[in-house]
């Protein structure tokens, strides 16, 4: 505002133009403060993801000096790719696995802890073990119990007079022995959070079905445990669906997507295209239908489930 | 004061001789095989070139590994000097400008007298320059569990052909223990040993920049690995769990490349007998692809240059390289130096199968282009499901069908 203008007006103008220049002052100084992260935000968040898609309709590979624009040619080669869709499917496989089993798994083991009166603690951190190692060093565990021929499991069975399978390289369990795994090592991380609702539930609202006369269990449960569990469950359902899109360790560590792709998931893929066989290009085309799937599903907590809740 | 001028003047030789001195950044795949080969060949080197330090940097895994480090580091300048490659992954780093043509340096001479022959070169031969000097090389044998074998076929006689090696590998399985005949190691890097039956029946890999493989010998090839499910009942184990089942005593015949000979020779100590046989029925017109690794120099400063080709000619010369044998399984890439180790044979039976096989050396084909990597894994998959058994019944229809989808990335 030019010291003219203000000169010229009537006192009551004076006063809205110095609080219009008070309130664009807030704003100036808010985008100024809130500068750092737009840019921390933009340099590696939105950054990396619009470079991701640019290449995704290129030809570039890693290390080439050339670089071409190819239009959906990547796209294309996708949908033709039979590999593409084994990965998809299996993925979708392994998550409509993990995501429902840790999740009722975890509710459940949490309910069970909860209500016993002893060892609780101790119960917590052996389900939680698993989360605090590393899933690469476990899964070096795994490939030594799963060994088809000196491994731990199927010593085991063979005492019991079955006879393992050659579990890892066999098209037909491989994928639900990863999803086995994933279960085993989400399960913990699920049943820590479950136990953070149940215990942040006030005991009063259980008094108060006690002098109600509602009887315990199931009732109980539906009445009051589950819905005060809303809010977290849906923090829960969406962090394992995540994270079980995200599934790489194990595949990279047990079975490289082998035997014959039968193990093959998205982000392995996208792996093994980019950085194996250096086709950057139609690995960042992996990439953006991930991201495009991650999307999906926070647009799904974001549009429905949040107004469903009951808080 | 005389003191004090004495401790100046060490100093000073000190700083001088630190000044001369050029480091050259090493590194190299598979340190379980190659450890003590190249600590042996720096520390030689070293002796007799004093202004030049050799330093390594931890080895890479294997080579795909290898290839992956290299072209990541080119991208953001932290390539060591000098790299050991797959001599299947030279071509890639041609293609991206990594790699550093050796010709100006070679005298006529190293090409003459030293060694340094147009065979030598072949390998890491593009667009008439030379990227890459072979280093070790390997050529795949078959490998006996001696007692194992004849427990099963009660005599001694070790069985030469594929046939005969099927036979008795079922007699292995019939046994009554939990003993397997055979494993052949057809996933090991880059199709090789696929690329080994093909080859051996003078087939081709690659014609005028398409497979060539879809003929009878290709034919030929895939039934075998088809009757080695169907015959021999091979396991379908993975590499890692194959080699320390064989290495326990547990598989009868193994067949993968000679480096493996330090390793098993090691793991085996004297559990049993371990006698190696030439590749069963190679062909008159046959040829089996040379594997094993190539040195390559990275580095772009011209000084740096000079020591590394210094290096690189010592390792790869009539000197060094006859070192080869003597840590690994692998042989000598120098003829030269192959001739100078002499009687080095004579009680070592096992390294010598390899070396007689020799004169079918050829290329280990790269499939042109830039699918290459992506091919190679299509075709692992593709055999995969006949080696499984899963489509060992119509293996003539999975080589149709692997030469399509292979042709339409090339």
């Amino acid at each position: 505002m030019s010291v003219a203008s203000v000169t010229s007006l009537p006192v009551k103008n004076t006063v809205l133009v110095e609080n219009m220049s008070a309130v664009s002052r807030e704003q100036r100084s808010a985008w100024l403060l809130s500068l750092p992260a737009i840019a921390l935000m933009i340099l590696f968040l939105i950054g990396p993801i619009l470079s991701v898609i640019a290449l995704s309709f290129t030809n570039w590979q890693l290390g080439m000096t050339n670089i071409n624009w190819v239009g959906l040619d990547n796209y294309r080669e996708m949908i033709g790719d039979s590999t593409f869709w084994k990965a998809f499917n299996n993925t979708l496989m392994y998550v409509g696995i993990v995501l429902p089993v840790s999740v009722i798994g975890g509710l459940l083991v949490a309910l069970l802890v909860e209500t016993r009166m002893a060892g609780k603690a101790l119960y917590r951190t052996l389900f939680f073990l698993p989360v605090m190692g590393t899933l690469i060093a476990m899964s070096i565990v795994w490939e030594y119990i799963l060994q088809p021929d000196f491994g731990l499991l199927n010593m085991v069975l063979s005492k019991f007079g079955m006879s393992g399978e050659n579990w890892l390289n066999d098209k037909d369990t491989v994928i639900y022995v990863l999803a086995g795994i994933g279960v085993w090592h989400q399960l913990g991380y699920n049943l820590i959070l479950f136990t953070s609702g149940l215990l942040a539930i006030p005991c009063h609202l259980y008094e108060a079905a006690d002098m109600d006369g509602v009887p315990h269990g199931w009732s109980r449960f539906q009445l009051i445990t589950w819905p005060m569990l809303g809010p977290i469950t849906l923090f829960v359902l969406v962090i394992t669906s995540i994270k079980a899109f995200q599934v790489f360790d194990t595949v990279a560590v047990l079975t490289q997507g082998g035997p014959g792709k039968s193990s093959e998931v998205l982000l392995h893929l996208m792996y093994t295209e980019g950085f194996e066989f250096f086709r950057t290009s139609y690995a960042a085309s992996i990439t953006v239908i991930f991201l495009f799937i991650i999307l999906l599903i926070t647009v799904i907590k974001i549009r429905f489930i949040d107004k469903r809740v009951h808080y | 004061m005389k003191k004090q001028l004495c401790i100046l003047g060490l100093f000073a030789a000190f700083v001088g001789s630190a000044c001369a001195e050029t480091t050259l950044v090493v590194q190299y795949p598979y340190g379980e095989l190659f450890d003590g080969l190249h600590k042996k060949l720096a520390k030689d080197f070293e002796i007799k070139n004093p202004d030049i330090k050799i330093k390594f940097r931890a080895n890479y895994e294997n080579y795909e590994d290898a290839s992956q480090k290299v072209m990541r580091e080119a991208m953001t300048n932290q390539l060591p000097d000098v790299s050991f490659q797959g001599l299947n992954r030279i071509l890639p780093l041609v293609e991206r400008e990594i790699a550093v043509p050796l010709d100006s340096f070679l005298t006529n001479e190293d090409r003459t007298k030293n060694g340094f022959n147009a065979s030598m070169m072949s390998p890491a031969h593009f667009s008439n320059q030379t990227y890459g000097l072979p280093f070790a090389v390997s050529l795949p044998v078959v490998y006996f569990n001696k007692e194992l074998v004849k427990q099963a076929t009660g005599n001694n006689q070790l069985p030469g052909t594929w046939q005969e090696i099927f036979e008795t590998a079922a007699s292995i399985n019939a046994l009554k223990g939990s003993e397997k005949g055979l494993y052949f190691d057809w996933k090991v890097t880059g199709n090789w040993l696929w690329m080994s039956l093909v080859m051996s029946q003078g087939g081709k890999i690659i014609k005028d920049g398409k497979i060539a493989f879809n003929t009878p010998e290709g034919e030929w090839a895939i039934n075998q690995l088809a009757e080695m499910h169907t015959k021999a009942g091979m396991p379908n184990l993975q590499r890692r769990s194959a080699e320390k089942s064989f290495g326990a005593g547990n598989i009868g015949i193994y067949v993968t490349s000679t480096s493996n000979l330090g390793y098993f020779t090691r793991t085996i100590g004297d559990k049993f007998t371990l006698v190696t046989g030439k590749f069963p029925n190679i062909k008159k017109n046959g040829k089996l692809p040379v594997g094993g690794n190539a040195v390559v120099m990275l580095t772009k400063d011209e000084e740096k240059q000079q020591a590394a080709w210094k290096y690189i000619k010592y390792i790869t010369g009539p000197v060094g390289n006859q070192q080869v044998p003597h840590f690994t399984g692998y042989m000598p890439s120098n003829k030269v130096a192959n001739v100078n180790l002499g009687s080095f044979y004579d009680d070592k039976p096992n390294h010598l199968t390899a070396v007689s096989e020799l004169p079918w050396m050829d290329t280990w084909v790269t499939y042109p282009g830039r699918n290459s990597l992506k091919i190679t894994d299509i075709i692992a998959d593709e055999l995969e499901s006949v080696v499984s058994g899963e489509r060992a019944d119509e293996a003539k229809l999975v080589l149709k069908e692997m030469t399509e989808k292979a042709n339409r990335l090339l």
